[in-house]
């Protein structure tokens, strides 16, 4: 009878053991079938630059179907635009960057079928690789460029419809074709060419945050903002420091509207009564500040900085965006995508069709709501603030009655010796089309606020 | 054209283990009768996969040593299974060819991965059979083994507090002891003494006497290993100890006890001691620490997952990228190079092992041996949980050894000894019928 008992608790813990065991091969089938392909296309898995050994990596495609880049017949990466797109395309030389890292294992799967596969491995050639489609318009990319000039900065235009980054460059550059060969000279330069700073630069953002600051005052004081009244001598004298106005204008009498489109300094701190920390610092975290953004190549994500123990100073100083507050333009970009498409971000996107080497469409990247950022009635209130700047403001000087422009601009103090940030960030209703635009000019002179000239250079030359 | 070759193996191979495990699972329904054609077949399949995997490593490679290195294995393997015949009449033959089947398999993987290493592996097991070999003659001479439990349970712990006082430190963790020409991991050994001990202790007394003086000298190996941080083996012999509790008294409420007892206990270990955080943090989310603590991890799902079902082909892949592949994550690198369907093959042919173990212990009347052979499957079986698990990111890692898949001579060298000791049990056992 003992023994027998002995032998049933073997029995039972045979069976426990064959659950462990079961459990071991159904994780690792489900991993392999299901999960591991989400994860392997990682710049830090090495495994996926040795499929070109055997895959000639496919090509990168502009929106109308130009090549921005190609393998040649030697295996080197080409790009017949050169440094125009060296950024958001990237290169591979020295470790891959932008889409050439985001969609590397895409273009080194191919899709040629088994026997082509096999004629191939016999005669030793590679198979060619699959092709991405991008959004990215030639056209507007050259506009961009060229309205740039030699400033140090960046330019985004994007479609705020459907999430399509038209162009995105920024500067200095480099040319991805020579990049190994000018290496030493990049890696050790202190102008930052190989920086996308579309989406890696953190700039202070000046006058431009006044968006957030009008928007959480308008949240905090819904019955009472249209009754806000304010006088601008020019400056405003706190004790121990003061605030003044773009070259001390006296702005005069102005109530929440004319302040903005002005962009008056005094009055945007005198609402400091009216917002609460907690308030601004939530809307700022609902709005994308401190949080990972839905990018598909390297970024980084914008800090908003200002706690209810900091000095009154820090919090005058970070509503007219002057404070440790840095932004990234993709970001702001991406809040102007949602004021202009009725409060929903769509899933910014660079690439619309996954396509083998005939020409094939094998996946086509679907459009995604990523978040709701605005109600209707508060982006249609943000659309008149913004669209009184073109009309009075700091922008006036832009308007033109080919297209209907909204935006704000800014000037972002960043040393004692008078050089500034120069921002536009807007949006453009032109020939039943919406564009969103966000150009940024870092380190000139302050008499010099070049971002909207270049902004309504580019807006003009859009289609 | 080498790469075509290899690309077809890999079909070929995941044809051939599956074959493998199949005819193995078979031989252990069917009656004695027809035992020896599965035998056979066994064997001619465990020789075509040897023999095709080392014809790749050598078409790859190109150096004449691999086909030295690959024809002394076969010498080996034979005699091995000549002497086997000669001293041993009734050996458990299909036990057997899985254990070969393991290490044809071992060599040709870590070959791969560094063939020097692979050699000195050769060389130990070539020692390590030699003196197994004597086992179960041991066993059957010294009826007294039983009666010695408490030396056991004395040497295993002064061999782990000699560790813990003068031991190595390897990746972290106090596991062996440097003798000069040779280092040894006696926690790989502890395995077994501790297995003798227990066993010894309980087949005497199943009450509550006999498992508290077990549990207490349990509970002293284990927390010295915790303290070496050799956390993978004070696992195995917690959840050893546990079941063999629970065998030997039939129990439940030691094993569902011990299981609450266990979580709470690594409750305390997660709190105590950063080396098991860190583990925990790279097994939850290794992504963000990818750099750093979530390294090794990673590039073991990389190497799964780029690999996938049917693998990359020899020396295809990257699988040295992973920090330790040929000890904790060997099974990463089969994975990579041939595929996780051979892969599961693996783990299957260890059901079957330990399956055939708890046979042996199921028709074993000697209840000593009973408790012993079980509590051997539990070790082997558990650590495989561990070793697969870790590497697949089911479980924090615990950084323990696939048996004799992996590097490591004290691993192999006590892997083998716990599968003679199952054979000497089958053999005086079959002797007494």
């Amino acid at each position: 009878m003992k023994r027998n008992t002995i032998n049933d608790n073997l029995i039972k813990t045979t069976y426990i053991f064959i659950i462990l065991f079961g459990l071991l091969i159904s994780y690792l089938l489900i991993f392999v079938i299901f999960e591991s392909g989400n994860i392997i296309d990682n710049s830090y898995n090495k495994r996926i630059d040795t499929l070109s050994n055997y895959v000639d990596k496919g090509n990168i495609y502009s929106k109308d179907l130009e090549v921005l880049a190609t393998t040649d017949e030697d295996g080197n990466r080409y790009y017949p635009y050169a440094s125009l797109f060296c950024h958001v395309v990237g290169s591979t030389a020295m470790g891959n960057t932008g889409l050439e890292n985001a969609y590397n294992y895409e273009m080194l799967s191919s899709n040629v079928n088994i026997f082509k596969k096999f004629i191939n491995e016999l005669s030793g050639e590679k198979h060619p690789g699959n092709s991405i489609v991008t959004t990215l318009d030639v056209n507007i990319s050259q506009n961009c460029k060229n309205a740039l000039g030699g400033y140090k900065g960046a330019v985004i235009v994007m479609d705020p419809t459907d999430g399509s980054v038209l162009s995105m460059v920024s500067n200095p550059d480099y040319d991805p074709n020579t990049v190994a060969r000018d290496w030493d000279t990049l890696s050790s330069s202190t102008n930052g060419e190989l920086l996308n700073r579309a989406t890696s630069g953190q700039y202070t953002p000046g006058s431009i945050f006044k968006i957030f600051t009008l928007y959480d005052y308008i949240t905090e004081n819904p019955d009472t903002y249209k009754n806000y009244n304010f006088t601008c001598k020019g400056t405003v004298d706190f004790g121990d420091y003061t605030i003044s106005c773009s070259n001390k204008i006296w702005h005069g009498n102005e109530d929440l509207l004319i302040s903005f489109a002005n962009s008056c300094n005094c009055s945007f701190v005198n609402l400091s009564e009216g917002i609460t920390t907690e308030s601004l610092s939530n809307i700022c975290k609902k709005l994308l500040f401190n949080s990972d953004l839905p990018i598909e190549i390297e970024y980084k994500s914008s800090v908003f900085s200002l706690t209810a123990d900091d000095s009154s100073f820090m919090k005058h100083q970070t509503l007219i965006g002057q404070g440790k507050t840095l932004v990234s333009p993709i970001h702001m970009i991406l809040v102007m995508n949602a004021i202009a498409n009725d409060g929903v971000l769509i899933t910014p996107r660079f690439v619309s069709k996954l396509i083998d080497y005939s020409g094939t469409i094998l996946e086509e990247y679907e459009i995604k709501n990523h978040a709701i950022l605005f109600t209707k009635e508060e982006t249609d209130i943000l659309k008149e603030y913004l669209r009184q700047v073109v009309l009075t403001g700091t922008a006036s000087s832009i308007n033109n009655s080919n297209y209907t422009l909204y935006g704000k601009t800014g000037t972002a103090q960043i040393d004692e010796n008078g050089n500034i940030n120069s921002w536009f960030v807007g949006f453009v209703e032109k020939n039943d089309k919406i564009y969103t635009i966000c150009v940024v000019i870092e380190n000139v002179n302050e008499n010099a606020s070049p971002a909207k000239n270049i902004a309504s250079n580019i807006v003009n030359t859009l289609p | 054209m080498v790469r075509l070759l290899i690309i077809i193996s890999r079909y070929i191979l995941v044809l051939l283990s599956a074959l493998f495990s199949f005819v193995s699972f078979k031989s252990l329904k069917d009656s004695n009768k027809n035992q020896y054609r599965y035998v056979i077949l066994q064997r001619i399949l465990m020789y075509l996969i040897h023999f095709i995997m080392f014809a790749i490593i050598y078409v790859y490679s190109e150096k004449t040593d691999i086909i030295f290195f690959y024809l002394g294995q076969v010498f080996y393997f034979v005699l091995f299974n000549i002497v086997a015949n000669k001293v041993y009449k009734r050996y458990h033959k299909p036990l057997m060819n899985l254990m070969i089947f393991m290490l044809m398999v071992s060599f040709g993987i870590i070959t791969r991965l560094s063939y020097t290493r692979a050699v000195r592996q050769f060389y130990i097991c070539v020692f390590a059979t030699v003196i197994a070999m004597s086992m179960p003659k041991i066993m059957e001479k010294s009826k007294k083994i039983r009666n010695y439990s408490y030396i056991f349970g004395v040497l295993g712990i002064g061999a782990l507090a000699l560790v813990y006082v003068i031991g190595n430190v390897t990746l972290g963790a106090k596991l062996s002891l440097d003798l000069h020409f040779i280092t040894i991991q006696p926690s790989e050994f502890v395995k077994i003494s501790f297995v003798l001990f227990l066993s010894g202790i309980l087949y005497k007394s199943k009450t509550i006497k006999g498992v508290l003086i077990s549990g207490i000298f349990a509970a002293i190996h284990v927390l010295i290993l915790v303290v070496s941080k050799d956390l993978g083996t004070a696992l195995i012999l917690c959840v050893v100890y546990l079941f063999i509790v629970y065998m030997a008294t039939g129990k439940k409420i030691y094993l569902i006890g011990g299981l609450f007892a266990g979580s709470a206990a690594s409750l305390v270990a997660y709190k105590l001691f950063s080396h098991v955080k860190v583990r925990v943090e790279a097994w939850i989310n290794p992504w963000p620490i990818i750099d750093d603590k979530g390294y090794q991890i990673t590039q073991s799902l990389f190497a799964i997952g780029t690999g996938g079902l049917f693998g990359s082909g020899l020396f295809m892949g990257l699988p040295n990228s992973v920090p330790v592949v040929e000890q904790d994550f060997i099974i990463s690198a089969i994975c990579e190079e041939l595929g996780s369907f051979f892969s599961i093959c693996i783990v299957l042919m260890s059901m079957c092992i330990f399956i055939i173990s708890i046979r042996i212990a199921l028709n074993c009347k000697d209840e000593f041996y009973k408790l012993t052979t079980s509590a051997l499957a539990c070790t082997y079986g558990f650590q495989i949980f561990l070793t697969v698990g870790g590497a697949i990111k089911l479980i924090p890692s615990t950084g323990v050894t696939y048996p004799l898949l992996s590097y490591g001579g004290s691993s192999l060298l006590s892997t083998i000894a716990i599968f003679m000791i199952l054979q000497g049990v089958y053999i005086n056992e079959t002797k007494h019928n």
